[in-house]
């Protein structure tokens, strides 16, 4: 009710009847649940709403903390854990913080409840992360012996919340590490790590691989526990302070590989794996040779658990230090422990597929570096085993067990990862597996599936075969697919009208396997329209699963590119479908910028033809572009800024289209041009000049907005010159400059010229 | 954090990303073709040669 209420001033009496309850300390209960009131209306509505009653929210949970008994202090102690985003000002007052931070830790070291620590710690993860720049008073004295010595509790959950901390503390000096790299003397960051990691360290590695050797006797997957979470914090703490914690990691792992115990063998693997990010290639190098081939080894482990992090360690080293295995000493034995390790229990299998996608991308990179400027890759490291690679890939996704960890998911994303990352001299086997792939989507068309869970298995699979299909009829030569194309769409439209056709997840890769086709067939491609058409009509109108509704826009946008005035017949109806959508608020958001290229696709493919729908699309692109010219008012509303980029970006890629397709190909601008008004300009011209001045433009839309400045100037002249107001022009110029991106400079040089031209003539 | 464990080096081809490398496919090949009839090539080399 507060969540509905408070932020329009309709309950503004709620908080303070809930604080005056907190004030008969005789009546445990009621404090208690008043506690966990206020800790939920804190933790829901919106910061800025509660600002007010910052100062009284804390005085009045901060005395349950001083006053009550345990269940009080820990439910004031949540409390004021959801409070911390609004009291800023007072953690910037000295006094106040000091207060805070003191009634906090004190309650770190409560005697009689586990529960209080735990929240107390919790308590100060947040306050890490929130205010990290004011902890530098309370860490060597308080923060440090605190967390350290909570990591030594007997209680899972308080030694989980002082790992929790120091993840925390790393993941900020990670990120005000990044901003160092990116600021410059110009624009010098606002905040510094103050490098508390680096400084604990020397107690905080060992501490970690200690609590890595607690895995439990029976590993359960989804369980969270205290050698998970020293695990990933170690791996922060490496990100974090680089080379440095080779010298405690190294010895560890060396002691403790061939120890009896599998605990201890297992986390020398986890804490291998866990160093592969931070330090410098260089320094990693000798290390990672030294120990691969004895890691390699432990596949051979008894314990599952062990043989699955040592699968994950090797799809660490292949993409993090793929030279230290595609050497001759190491990508044999390589290849026949991860060969083997696909026959094993289903998690290792499906980490062996990760560690298998890592290979395949870093084979095809080192084959690129080595030939940059070939056009195909003639061979790479795996030429030779490719075929014994996706033959073995290929039964795997068969296993009758392949229903667990994941593992018929894993092995199929496998496998298009070896279609996409192949040599020319495997090209036979890419063709031979397609046609497997093929042939297995036949037969799944004749199968009929009862009940719930087998059907959701059942268009998993379906939607695994089209996703394999769809990279199939992308990389393989277009000569081969063009043969197999009707084939192809007999079985694609068999499955949409197929009892799993209706399923969001089989439509959606089916769409995407249709639209890779028709990039390959071009004008060819009309044949199959007839049938195609209204199927992908009906995805338009899929508003209720967008993502169904995105990719048959998509689908809309690659036939008109890729068949061009063979489209045109069926444009009334997409176009219907598109308006409908545009004006539609239950669609998402996210679809909508996608329309608007889709426009710009249809208007430079019709040319001539888009006439008839140009004042309806000027329109709507009209509106569009105002709400897309609003500044973003939020700028670390990173969701509202992409949102914002792409709908900008849909506006800019229509106008490039309505021009250019109003325009023509031919050497002189076809008189259709004309249709374009002077009011029509100016609003583009508008548009542009105010998302110039919104800082949050991403560089992708500099480069659009220059392209359409340039086109306008190219067809206009002249005439643009009272348009071109120096202010905007010169930033948007400069945007694009700067832009560190050769095409984008280079199209700033051709659109700069054209100004020139335009102002000057 | 439970994501970050054993975190996995190239993560799944979820239909997520497929979507995203298609749609950078699609993006991709209309910068192509608008470059195609931008030919901006030929007009820098008409100003240069002015």
């Amino acid at each position: 009710i507060a969540y509905a209420e408070i932020p329009y001033n309709m309950w503004p009496e709620m908080m303070g009847n809930l604080l005056s309850l907190l004030e008969d300390e005789s009546n445990e209960n009621q404090r208690v649940s008043s506690l966990e009131a206020i800790g939920y209306v804190c933790e829901c509505v919106p910061p800025q709403f509660l600002a007010e009653n910052a100062n009284d929210i804390l005085t009045g949970v901060v005395g349950c903390m001083q006053s009550g008994g345990n269940p009080v202090r820990k439910a004031a102690i949540k409390a004021l854990t959801n409070s911390l985003e609004f009291c800023k000002a007072n953690f910037d007052d000295g006094e106040e913080r000091n207060f805070i931070m003191g009634v906090i830790c004190e309650a770190t070291q409560t005697k009689d409840s586990d529960d209080v620590i735990h929240a107390a710690l919790a308590c100060l993860v947040r306050i890490m992360t929130l205010y990290y720049q004011h902890m530098e008073e309370y860490m060597s004295e308080a923060l440090f012996p605190i967390t350290m010595s909570a990591m030594r509790s007997e209680n899972t959950d308080v030694v989980l919340q002082a790992v929790e901390f120091w993840s925390n503390v790393c993941d900020e000096e990670i990120d005000l590490d990044l901003e160092l790299a990116e600021a410059t003397e110009l624009n010098p960051p606002e905040e510094t790590s103050k490098h508390y990691a680096r400084g604990a360290l020397e107690y905080l590695a060992p501490q970690l691989l200690e609590l890595l050797t607690q895995q439990e006797e029976y590993d359960d997957e989804d369980d969270w526990n205290v050698s998970k979470a020293a695990s990933v914090c170690l791996a922060l703490l490496s990100s974090c302070v680089c080379d440095p914690i080779l010298e405690y990691v190294v010895p560890f792992i060396q002691n403790n590989l061939e120890n009896e115990t599998w605990q201890f063998r297992d986390a020398a693997v986890l804490a291998f794996g866990s160093i592969m990010e931070g330090p410098s290639p260089d320094s990693l190098f000798p290390i990672v040779q030294e120990a691969i081939l004895p890691v390699m080894e432990m596949m051979k482990d008894p314990n599952a658990c062990v043989k699955d992090s040592v699968a994950w360690v090797l799809g660490r080293v292949c993409d993090k230090l793929p030279d230290a295995v595609l050497n001759d000493t190491c990508l044999d034995s390589l290849l026949i422990t991860l060969g083997e390790g696909l026959s094993m229990e289903p998690r290792v299998a499906t980490n062996v597929c990760w560690a298998f996608n890592a290979l395949a991308e870093a084979a095809y990179e080192a084959a690129k570096n080595e030939h940059p400027d070939a056009e195909m890759i003639q061979t790479y490291a795996l030429s030779s085993s490719y075929e014994a690679i996706v033959s073995k890939l290929l039964e795997t996704t068969d296993r009758p067990d392949a229903n667990e960890a994941n593992l018929r998911s894993a092995s199929y994303e496998a496998l298009m990862t070896y279609f996409q990352h192949y040599a020319e001299d495997c090209y036979a086997t890419t063709h031979q597996a397609g046609l497997v792939i093929l042939e297995r989507l036949q037969n799944s068309l004749g199968l009929t599936v009862e009940g719930r869970d087998s059907l959701m298995q059942f268009t998993e699979l379906q939607s695994l075969l089209c996703a394999n299909l769809q990279t199939l009829i992308r990389y393989l030569h277009a000569e081969d697919v063009k043969v197999l194309a009707d084939g192809i769409m007999e079985i694609l439209l068999s499955m949409f009208q197929s009892q799993t056709g209706e399923a969001s997840n089989v439509q959606e890769d089916a769409f995407l396997a249709v639209a890779a086709l028709v990039s390959v067939l071009e004008e060819d491609f009309v044949k199959y329209m007839e049938y195609i058409f209204p199927i992908t009509v009906t995805g338009l109108k899929n508003i209720e699963e967008y993502q169904v509704c995105s990719v048959a826009v998509g689908l809309v946008g690659d036939m008109c590119r890729s068949m061009k005035q063979a489209v045109v017949p069926f444009c009334d109806s997409f176009m219907t479908e598109l308006l409908s959508n545009l004006a539609n608020d239950d669609l998402d958001r996210s679809v909508k910028p996608e329309i608007l290229c889709c426009f710009g696709d249809m208007a430079i493919a019709l040319g001539e033809a888009f006439v008839p729908y140009l004042e309806v699309s000027l329109s709507v692109l009209n509106s569009a572009s105002q709400a897309a010219a609003e500044p973003v008012q939020d700028q670390n509303d990173f969701d509202l800024v992409d949102h914002m980029n792409s709908l900008r970006e849909g506006c800019l890629e229509a106008f490039t289209g309505v021009i250019q397709g109003l325009k023509g190909e031919g050497s002189q601008p076809h008189e259709n041009i004309q249709l374009l008004t002077a009011e029509h300009i100016e609003h583009i011209i508008g548009f542009i000049g105010a998302i110039v001045a919104d800082p949050t433009l991403d560089n992708n839309n500099v480069r659009q907005a220059i392209g359409v400045v340039g086109d306008l100037c190219k067809v206009f002249g002249a005439d643009m010159a009272g348009l071109l107001q120096d202010d905007w022009v010169n930033e948007l110029l400069r945007l694009g400059h700067e832009s560190g991106d050769l095409a984008t400079e280079k199209l700033t040089k051709w659109c700069q010229r054209l100004i020139e031209k335009a102002r000057h003539g | 954090r439970k994501d970050d464990y054993k975190s996995r080096p190239a993560r799944a081809m979820d239909q997520r990303k497929r979507r995203k490398q298609v749609l950078e496919d699609q993006k991709k090949k209309r910068r192509e073709r608008v470059a195609l009839v931008r030919l901006v090539d030929e007009d820098l080399a008409e100003f240069e040669n002015e």
